[in-house]
């Protein structure tokens, strides 16, 4: 028997004001699963994870966390139901330091508890244990998602959503904020990454989706995505698709990257 | 000499009861980005309790000033929680119906403090002599208030660097969303933001009535003068307003001493235009901010 869902969206359609962006998404996730959820700039990925974590309302459908119906909960309660968020652009504290912000993502928890899992932060990412009292806004780009990411880790959660960890950073930066991702998993953590760049998330995760105007249209094996050319063509770029064994050659000679 | 080291030091205990006064307003507009227009209101609604305090129970101000700043945060949790709360428009257009909004409200405080107290000036007597340090004397009411603001404001200020409610105050006002992702519920933020902010208001008012007679009417010249010295700081800027504090209660006292008290009245709605047109961004500008 499969393992029951951790996270299960079911007809899910959300939009900003009456006009869905988002149309009838079905989505499911298993507890310690990665799924990306890839697609061009425009195509919904983020209001689909806006709508999981209750920042926008939903037109119709339902989500289920861990077997709860999270309709109605606030954004903070989502949170502390154990899904860690680290959203699109980041929405770090500028002022306020790498030490001070971890522990704000543990905030409910006993001082010395935020401690003991701000020290794990810094195991976790060593980069950050220089600059624990380096304010937020002085950060790299690099530096500033690891913080997300550890903020939205420091809550102990079961899931967690990411919105484009990769914008920004070089590709040796990418790789080894996945690499760092990837270490993570050993503890049965699930991840839900959406990335308009697909490469290094295709790589990272176990499955995909392709979202397309509000809708997914592709699902499958990340190493069979990859290798679809139509996927290849449109979200990885005909360079960075060489990459794969299985890519196509030819065409998509005016593919975005 | 003397005289302009008198002065100065006046200037800066007068700094302390207006960082005071303009405290509260600078922590709610740095968490919810709005300017509470009925701040003077608060105010004055503090000290007239405290004068009700004092008349009826023979309380002293100092004592007057916890409860004053207790009446008030209920009053400020009731009006975030039911008024401003329920605006729901996002960006500029939220935050211009909440000013709207406290902008009614700030006719309503004063209007039913009216009801309460009437139109008469009232004020508090307190430690009416003065404290001789060599040849200078400073009246010992004005000492003992900026002293209570300066604790009051040095308390609050710590609160909010070192405790972890106070810092989730801060990451909320950085990125709403930011903080609703830690777990942190914003509404309580904003419901605790607002009402200690009106606590600080509140308090306030039952030490500045010790040294200025209140009317129901003289909460709109109080707001001026904290929205002055908040935007003199640096909107949301903590060591902005404390400069920006001392530096007004010494333009003040220097001009009532020199140029007469209506000309005193003036400088500050002066300094007010000038901040605006010559350095909307605040003394400090953006460095510091919360
Ligand atoms: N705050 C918003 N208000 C109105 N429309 C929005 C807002 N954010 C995104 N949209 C629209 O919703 C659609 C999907 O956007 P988004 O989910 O941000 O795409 P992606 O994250 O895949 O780049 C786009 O057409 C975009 O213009
Ligand atoms: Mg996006």
């Amino acid at each position: 028997m499969p393992p029951p869902d951790l996270l299960r969206l079911e007809g899910v359609s959300a939009g900003y004001g009456r006009v869905p962006a988002l149309h009838a998404v079905d989505l499911a996730l298993g507890p310690g699963e990665t799924l990306a959820i890839i697609g061009a700039n425009g195509a919904g990925k983020s209001t689909l994870l806006r709508a999981i974590m209750g920042q926008i309302p939903l037109l119709g459908g339902q989500i289920r966390f861990a077997g709860t119906r999270l309709d109605g909960r606030a954004t903070h309660a989502r949170a502390r139901l154990g899904i860690g968020y680290a959203p699109e652009g980041r929405q770090l504290f500028p002022m306020l330091s790498v030490a001070d912000t971890l522990e704000l993502g543990a905030a409910r928890e006993p001082a010395s508890v935020r401690r003991a899992r701000r020290n794990e932060m810094f195991v976790i990412f060593p980069k950050l244990l220089p600059l624990r009292d380096t304010r937020c806004g002085l950060l790299s780009g690099g530096e500033q998602q690891m913080v997300a990411i550890a903020r939205a880790l420091m809550g102990r959660p079961t899931l967690l959503v990411l919105d484009e960890p990769s914008t920004g950073l070089a590709p040796r930066v990418i790789a080894e904020l996945y690499a760092s991702l990837a270490r993570l998993l050993d503890s049965g953590l699930a991840v839900l990454v959406a990335e308009q760049n697909a490469r290094a998330a295709l790589r990272f995760a176990r499955n995909a989706v392709v979202c397309e105007d509000g809708h997914l249209t592709l699902r499958g094996p990340a190493k069979t995505l990859a290798a679809d050319p139509r996927v290849a063509a449109a979200y990885i770029g005909m360079h960075d698709a060489g990459i794969w064994s299985a890519a196509p050659a030819g065409g998509a000679s005016d593919a975005p990257i | 000499m003397l005289t302009v080291i008198t002065l100065a030091l006046l200037g800066l205990l007068w700094g302390g009861v207006y960082l005071l006064m303009a405290t509260g307003l600078n922590l709610i507009y740095g968490v919810m980005k709005v300017v509470n227009l009925a701040h003077g209101d608060f105010i004055v609604l503090g000290g007239l309790l405290a004068f009700s305090l004092f008349a009826e129970a023979g309380l002293n101000p100092l004592a007057a000033f916890p409860i004053a700043a207790l009446v008030l945060f209920g009053i400020g949790a009731g009006v975030q929680f039911g008024l401003l709360e329920r605006i729901t428009a996002a960006g500029s257009e939220g935050e211009l119906r909440s000013l709207l909004a406290t902008f009614g409200l700030s006719y309503v405080v004063a209007n039913a403090s009216f009801l309460v107290w009437g139109s008469q000036f009232q004020s508090v007597p307190f430690l009416e002599g003065a404290v001789q340090a060599g040849p200078i004397a400073i009246p010992a009411g004005l000492l003992a208030a900026s002293l209570a603001a300066f604790a009051a404001t040095l308390l609050i200020h710590l609160w909010l660097t070192t405790t972890i409610t106070g810092k989730s105050l801060h990451a909320t006002a950085q990125s709403a969303l930011g903080a609703a992702s830690c777990g942190i519920d914003v509404r309580r933020v904003r419901l605790l933001a607002f009402a200690l902010g009106s606590a600080m208001a509140g308090g306030a008012g039952a030490l500045v009535i010790t040294l200025i007679p209140f009317q129901t009417s003289t909460g709109g010249e109080l707001t001026v003068h904290a929205f002055t010295l908040i935007a003199l700081g640096g909107l949301g800027n903590y060591a902005g307003a404390w400069l920006a504090a001392e530096l007004l209660g010494l333009t003040e006292v220097f001009a009532q001493f020199y140029l007469g008290s209506n000309a005193a009245a003036a400088v500050i709605y002066i300094v007010f235009i000038a901040v605006l047109v010559v350095r909307p961004q605040g003394l400090l500008g953006q460095a510091g901010r919360v």
